[in-house]
């Protein structure tokens, strides 16, 4: 554009106008955003007034005039200043408004402090408006206090009027590419959808298809568009759409309904389905949208967690069952109840048709023999049926050799040709499935097995061995108990029968040996008194050895009298005491048994001493028999020397050895064994009393209590020690 | 009197221990528990049979035991409280008890001294004379 020049300074500043304005329009046909107006608009205002500075401020959709674009502006100004405009949102026809002095204004008081921060002195604000009102405004800043002329205004207005137009319409581009840029998205987000979103008409017919619909339902969109939506029912769900359309229609929406739909390729999915009507600009419903999601793999899921929380169930109650069993078992006692209750709980646990439990019973003979128990089946039909055998099936099992689970025996090449229908009659259907463990005591005996039988194929899982290991693990336990309560109630009997013998042995004994005493002594009684008759009538008559003859009748009959007596204090000293041997104090006996030899050891001078004596197990008037009769023979077998008896006690290994040591005359040690015979004696009558039974009577003794007497040592003239050992009683 | 023993040689010897006892002492003697029921049975029936003043009795009789004899005595009509001496050459605690619980006068235990046996007489004497003196 060529302008005439003008030689005058007004129209120097007229012509500087015009380019001024010539400049925005420019810049404004050229601009290409929002910016690039704002950026023209704020250069015009500065080129044409005498601003320092220059702002662009807009009514957002809130209402909110806001900061759009600013020359020489500090941030914390902006901020301050927001939402601050002379005239609200849609004002008509309004006009500039200068403040000379932003100090003297009174409307302004509030900012006054910021505007002194800024720099700022006077304001001018220009309104930015269209037809429909004010939309926006300038803002011109002078840092001197300034009354704006009226060129000025005039240009700003002017200004404002073009970038008023422009930044209208940019907006309204800008809106249409915000609306093309969000239209544009949501089809990406509809088309990059996994989910069927697919939208039909009041028809049911269908309007739109993404890819998630084909890839879903197969069909292309070619294929489906402008066809009823009811293509994709599944059979028996037919009429559910138009129920759904129903719903629309009336403007509720559909949510997270599951059901099921058919693909181009016939396969029935299942899914979850949303539909929400669809309304115009004016709210009437024209459509649905429907959003579907393939929802079989979550089924899937489901059903396996389904199936893994009733497994784990089922575990658990298995589990709970077991541990019930167990106290069951072992509460049971008598063997044969417990192997039956076994066989019935495992057979209901494992859902077998039959199952039996063989097992070894040894009787009070000792003999060994197979019995079985049986669970299902009635014991009729086992009539005249052969036992199960030791085959191929049975054997490894009777082996203990683990459990053995099959799910076809009949197709099994293991287990050969013997079907194990033992169990079954001929009516019924060979054993198929089948499952077996071993009852190993803990011994590491095999006790039995455990047999179980179905007519069906693979009825016992890996679940059902375990159980069977459980019951059985369980069931060697219980019968365990069993069999040691059977043999300590046998053995508790044998003890009482043998007490029972015992006691009528000793009575018989002490019968026999108070009758026999007095029957053998009555003819000795006849013998001598017949003697001492013949004597009184006829001895002074008897010459020499007739008289010797006749003495010796006396005498031997009252040897024998005494023979007798020592037989029947022997019978007396070895009779089995009956009941446990109590603890006694050894050391006491001792001197109650010196007591009773008092008359003995005066006479004789002897002293007798003991070290210190423990506690023995041992019946007391036994003990006392012991120190009698060794005491007694010390001081009887008196060398020349006062006699001096000392009596010992020690511990070791285990066993209590007690030592009586005299000095007297001693004995020959090839004679050590032979003292201890019953009547046996190394001396004569004459030299030393005593029949020899003694030291007969103290060996029976100390052996019935588990001990031994023995010659320790001995030398003729060097006296003896004899001892003997206890067993001591574990303290 | 009446002897019940079957040993010949104690019969013998109590014969004598009698006779030491003072001269007209009837003796009668039975040698075994049997004869010695009937005996007793004999004196009940007959009234005028005089009853014997002193029982000697052994225990260790063949067929009856001389404590039957010693019980059919003591339940006899005419002659339950006669004196009775066992005389016997058991020590058993059982024959002691049971001739004191028949209420007995004496328990000799027959000697094998001779001796020893003319301890019986005092004991005899002893008996007849209290009876003799009321």
């Amino acid at each position: 554009m060529s302008v005439v020049a003008s030689p005058s300074e007004a129209g120097e500043a007229e012509v500087r106008r015009l380019r001024t304005l010539y400049q925005l329009l420019a810049g404004l046909i050229q601009a290409r955003a929002l910016e690039d107006v704002y950026n023209a608009a704020l250069t015009s205002l500065l080129d044409a007034t005498s601003a320092d500075r220059a702002a662009i401020l807009l009514f957002d959709d809130d209402g909110v005039i806001r900061f759009k674009a600013s020359r020489g502006l500090s941030l914390e100004y902006e901020a301050a200043v927001t939402g601050h405009s002379p005239w609200p949102k849609g004002t008509l026809h309004a006009v500039p408004i200068v403040v000379p002095d932003v100090r003297l204004n009174e409307s302004l008081a509030a900012f006054r402090k910021v505007l002194d921060q800024e720099g700022i002195r006077a304001l001018a604000f220009v309104p930015l408006a269209l037809d429909d009102g004010v939309f926006g405004k300038f803002v011109l800043y002078f840092a001197e206090p300034n009354e704006c002329t009226t060129d000025e205004l005039e240009i700003a207005q002017a200004i404002a009027a073009h970038v008023a137009l422009a930044t209208r319409q940019k907006r309204n581009i800008t809106e249409r590419k915000q609306l093309e840029n969000a239209s544009r998205h949501l089809a990406a987000i509809v088309e990059s959808s996994d989910d069927a979103i697919i939208s039909k008409d009041l028809n049911g017919l269908i309007t739109s298809w993404n890819n998630g619909a084909e890839r879903i339902f197969g069909y292309t969109a070619a294929e489906v568009l402008g066809h009823p939506v009811s293509i994709l029912a599944a059979p028996g769900h037919h009429n559910e759409m138009p129920e759904i359309l129903a719903q629309i229609k009336q403007g509720h929406r559909v949510e997270h309904y599951e059901t099921r739909r058919r693909r181009k390729d016939g396969q029935i999915i299942d899914v979850a389905l949303t539909v929400s009507p669809v309304r115009d600009a004016a709210g009437q419903i024209v459509g649905a949208s429907k959003v579907a999601r393939d929802i079989s793999a979550l089924k899937l899921a489901e059903q396996e967690r389904a199936l893994l929380l009733a497994r784990e169930q089922e575990a658990r109650r298995t589990a709970e069952l077991l541990n019930s069993v167990g106290p069951r078992l072992v509460a049971q006692l008598d063997l044969e109840k417990l192997v039956q209750e076994v066989t019935d709980i495992a057979t209901a646990l494992v859902g077998a048709e039959v199952g039996s439990f063989l097992h070894n019973a040894i009787n009070e003979k000792g003999e060994s023999r197979t019995l079985y128990t049986l669970s299902g089946i009635p014991w009729e039909a086992f009539e005249g049926l052969p036992m199960p055998r030791n085959t191929d099936l049975f054997a490894s099992t009777f082996r203990g050799e683990g459990e053995v689970r099959c799910d076809d025996v009949t197709q099994d090449p293991r287990y050969g040709k013997n079907s194990p229908c033992y169990g079954l009659p001929k009516e019924r259907l060979p054993v198929r499935s089948y499952l077996a463990a071993p009852v190993i005591s803990r011994s590491g005996e095999v006790l039995g097995g455990l047999f179980f039988g179905h007519s069906a194929p693979a009825k016992f899982t890996e679940t059902h061995a375990a159980i069977i290991t459980g019951i059985a693990a369980q069931a060697a336990i219980a019968m365990d108990n069993a069999r040691l309560f059977e043999q300590a109630q046998w053995v508790q009997k044998e003890l009482k029968r043998s007490n029972e013998e015992l006691r009528r042995a000793n009575s018989d004994l002490e019968v026999f040996a108070y009758s026999a005493s007095h029957d053998l002594h009555e003819p000795l009684r006849t013998i001598s008194i017949s003697a001492q008759i013949i004597e009184r009538s006829l001895g002074h008559q008897l010459q020499g050895e007739d008289a010797i003859f006749l003495a010796n009748i006396q005498s031997a009959s009252d040897r024998m009298h005494a023979l007798l007596e020592d037989l029947l204090a022997y019978t007396k000293a070895t009779k089995y005491e009956e009941g446990a041997a109590p603890s006694v104090d050894a050391g006491h006996v001792l001197q109650d048994v010196l007591k009773s030899l008092r008359g003995m050891i005066e006479e004789s001078g002897a002293t007798v001493t003991a070290g210190e004596l423990p506690i023995v197990a041992m019946h007391e008037s036994r003990l006392a028999q012991l120190f009698q009769n060794l005491i007694s023979n010390a001081i009887k077998y008196r060398s020349r020397e006062v006699p001096r008896v000392h009596i010992e006690a020690d511990q070791r290994d285990g066993w209590c050895i007690f030592s009586v040591d005299d000095n007297g005359i001693g004995i020959e040690p090839q004679f050590a064994e032979q003292i201890f015979g019953l009547f046996k004696r190394l001396h004569g009558r004459d030299e030393y009393p005593g029949s020899g039974i003694g030291l007969a009577i103290c060996q029976r003794v100390v052996e019935q209590y588990g001990g031994r007497i023995w010659l320790e040592q001995s030398a003729p003239g060097r006296g003896s020690t004899f001892s003997f050992a206890l067993p001591s009683r574990p303290q | 009197m009446l002897l019940v023993e079957d040993n010949p040689t104690d019969v013998f010897v109590i014969k004598e221990v009698l006779e030491g006892c003072g001269p007209g002492l009837d003796v009668h003697l039975v040698t075994n528990g049997h004869a010695a029921l009937l005996y007793v049975q004999e004196l009940d029936r007959d009234e005028n049979a005089p009853c014997p003043a002193l029982v000697l009795l052994d225990l260790n009789l063949p067929k009856v035991t001389g404590i039957e004899v010693f019980r059919a005595l003591r339940s006899s009509s005419r002659c339950s409280g006669i004196p009775v001496i066992v005389v016997t050459s058991s020590s058993a605690q059982t024959d002691r008890y049971a001739a004191q619980q028949l209420g007995a006068e004496g328990y000799f235990q027959k000697p094998t001294e001779l001796t020893a046996y003319m301890e019986l007489a005092v004991l005899i004497k002893r008996i007849l004379g209290d009876k003799e003196e009321p």
